[in-house]
């Protein structure tokens, strides 16, 4: 078997074992709920200010409105969402010793991050779809702006993917899974919190690059470009490379 | 499976010293230049106390742990230069087994069977041969997390053994097992010396007696004492081992 059929197994064993817990699913459930509950106070007041959104200069569409104003705040539940999906991913292995069975099996360790990443990214699908879903659920009733939906869900998705990947590096480092979720939920609430300190400090003003709600912003208002796409590409993949560095380190340092 | 008569497991100089915090402690070295050889019909016992450094040895010889020093070779791939290969020449199972609770018996022994690079057509071949030879027919669809202690631990074998390795390692096989699943796991490990070479740890004496073709002593991570077991001195093994520890205590 290549590297990539064995990541692919390696993802398909790691989604099915997170389809298969109850929490994965209350998790799912109760972001439901809140998307339900965001998605519906923001179309009443999108009804109830028309008047006044007609009169702004380039007044959004119901896509453009929905992304800044519905799809922004659960990007950051996202953000809080793939850390607890993916804090067993090695802390549970480490804890059940089944971390013997991959370490001493020939399977790369490359396909073992990047397969146990894609397969908790494609368990956060269901959130996600859920997410979207309601936007697209409109289109029924009104014409939506297809690019604008899309460049939403692509900008969303790859922020939850790079979430996914800080949770997978913070399960690599500890044996409880819970202290990985609260590690890696720390630090993404640090991220996201440089975004919101513009004008305090000019030093303060440049760490907000750093921020992923600042490279979210244009994607969640249609407006996607390279800049933030390489963000969210290479946050992911320096976490996924820092949990191969730690894995690669545990071979030598466990006793 | 043998690789034109070179040894199928080859380990030389095996050391790995302690964590810095446990240096103090005896000669600072969990494992100190332990080599072994062994050929297909081997089956080797690594005899010692609690703490003698027989799990760390297994984990170097599986690539769990690297070694300070020495080399191991698998089937005659070397376990730095080709770990791909040398470890799809190798079952390993740990003192604890490597189970997934949530997974039902048969999935999760096909998952092993992938991981370990048995090819897709010949995994469920594969899958019924092991589950036949371990005698998990009755609990093949059950889930891992219901199984009683000896179950368990015919799965942890079964998934060491399903891709056929050339060597297979067992750390402490029989721990918490009932004597007449005691003694169905020797026939088991019997039955697997014949076709690989076999290496396990345990601190049973009448294990090692009932199952060896070869007896290793280990005392705070050296290698003490090594002999062939005949019929003649299988008998004798006990005393053999209570000298060699008396003897290194006093020494030490």
């Amino acid at each position: 078997m290549n590297t990539l059929s064995m990541t692919w197994l390696v993802a398909r064993h790691e989604c099915a074992r997170l389809l298969r817990s109850s929490a994965s699913w209350v998790i799912a459930a109760l972001f439901a709920a809140l998307a339900a509950w965001l998605f519906l106070s923001r179309l009443e007041h999108w009804l109830s200010a028309q008047t006044s959104i007609g009169l702004q200069d380039h007044p959004p569409g119901l896509a453009g409105y929905l992304g800044s104003n519905y799809l922004a705040p659960l990007a950051v539940v996202l953000a809080v969402l793939a850390p607890l999906y993916a804090m067993r991913s090695f802390s549970d292995e480490y804890r059940d010793a089944t971390w013997a069975l991959w370490q001493s099996s020939p399977v790369p360790t490359t396909a073992i991050v990047f397969g146990k990443l894609m397969g908790t990214c494609l368990a956060l699908t269901v959130p996600l779809v859920v997410a979207v879903g309601m936007i697209l659920a409109m289109a029924v009733w009104t014409p939506l702006d297809a690019a604008v939906v899309a460049s939403g869900a692509l900008g969303l998705a790859l922020c939850t993917a790079a979430s996914a990947a800080a949770g997978l590096y913070c399960s690599s480092l500890v044996r409880q899974p819970m202290l990985a979720a609260i590690m890696a939920i720390a630090l993404l609430a640090f991220l996201w919190l440089l975004g919101s300190t513009t004008g305090v400090a000019p030093w303060l003003d440049a760490l907000a690059i750093l921020s992923p709600g600042s490279h979210l912003a244009g994607f969640l208002q249609g407006y996607p470009n390279t800049a933030d796409l390489a963000y969210f590409v290479l946050f992911t993949v320096l976490f996924a490379v820092l949990t191969l560095i730690r894995l690669d380190a545990l071979r030598h340092t466990s006793d | 499976m043998t690789c034109n008569g070179s040894p199928l497991l080859e380990a030389s100089d095996l050391s790995r010293r302690l964590p810095k915090a446990r240096r103090d402690a005896g000669n600072g070295y969990a494992v100190r230049d332990v080599s072994l050889t062994l050929q297909a019909g081997d089956v080797l016992g690594l005899l010692g106390l609690n703490g003698a450094g027989k799990s760390t040895t297994l984990r170097m010889l599986a690539g769990c742990l690297v070694p300070h020093a020495g080399s191991v070779h698998i089937a005659g791939h070397s376990l730095d230069d080709e770990p791909m290969a040398a470890r799809a020449e190798l079952g390993y199972l740990a003192d604890l087994p490597p189970l997934y609770d949530d997974m039902r018996v048969e999935s999760y022994i096909q998952l092993c069977a992938r991981l370990r690079g048995v090819p897709r057509r010949d995994v469920s071949r594969s899958v019924a041969g092991v589950i036949e030879e371990c005698k998990l027919g009755e609990v093949a669809r059950r889930r891992i997390g219901k199984l009683s202690k000896g179950f368990r631990q015919r799965v942890g074998i079964a998934q060491a053994i399903v891709h056929a390795p050339s060597v297979l390692l067992l750390d402490e096989p029989s721990n918490g097992l009932d004597p007449q699943q005691q003694e169905e796991l020797r026939s088991l490990i019997k039955r697997q010396g014949e076709q690989r070479a076999v290496v396990f740890s345990t601190h049973l004496l009448g294990e090692v007696q009932a199952c060896c073709t070869r007896v290793a002593i280990m005392h705070h991570g050296e290698l003490m004492a090594e002999q062939t077991l005949a019929d003649s001195n299988r008998e004798n093994i006990a005393a053999v081992f209570t000298e060699v520890t008396s003897s290194a205590q006093r020494a030490a």
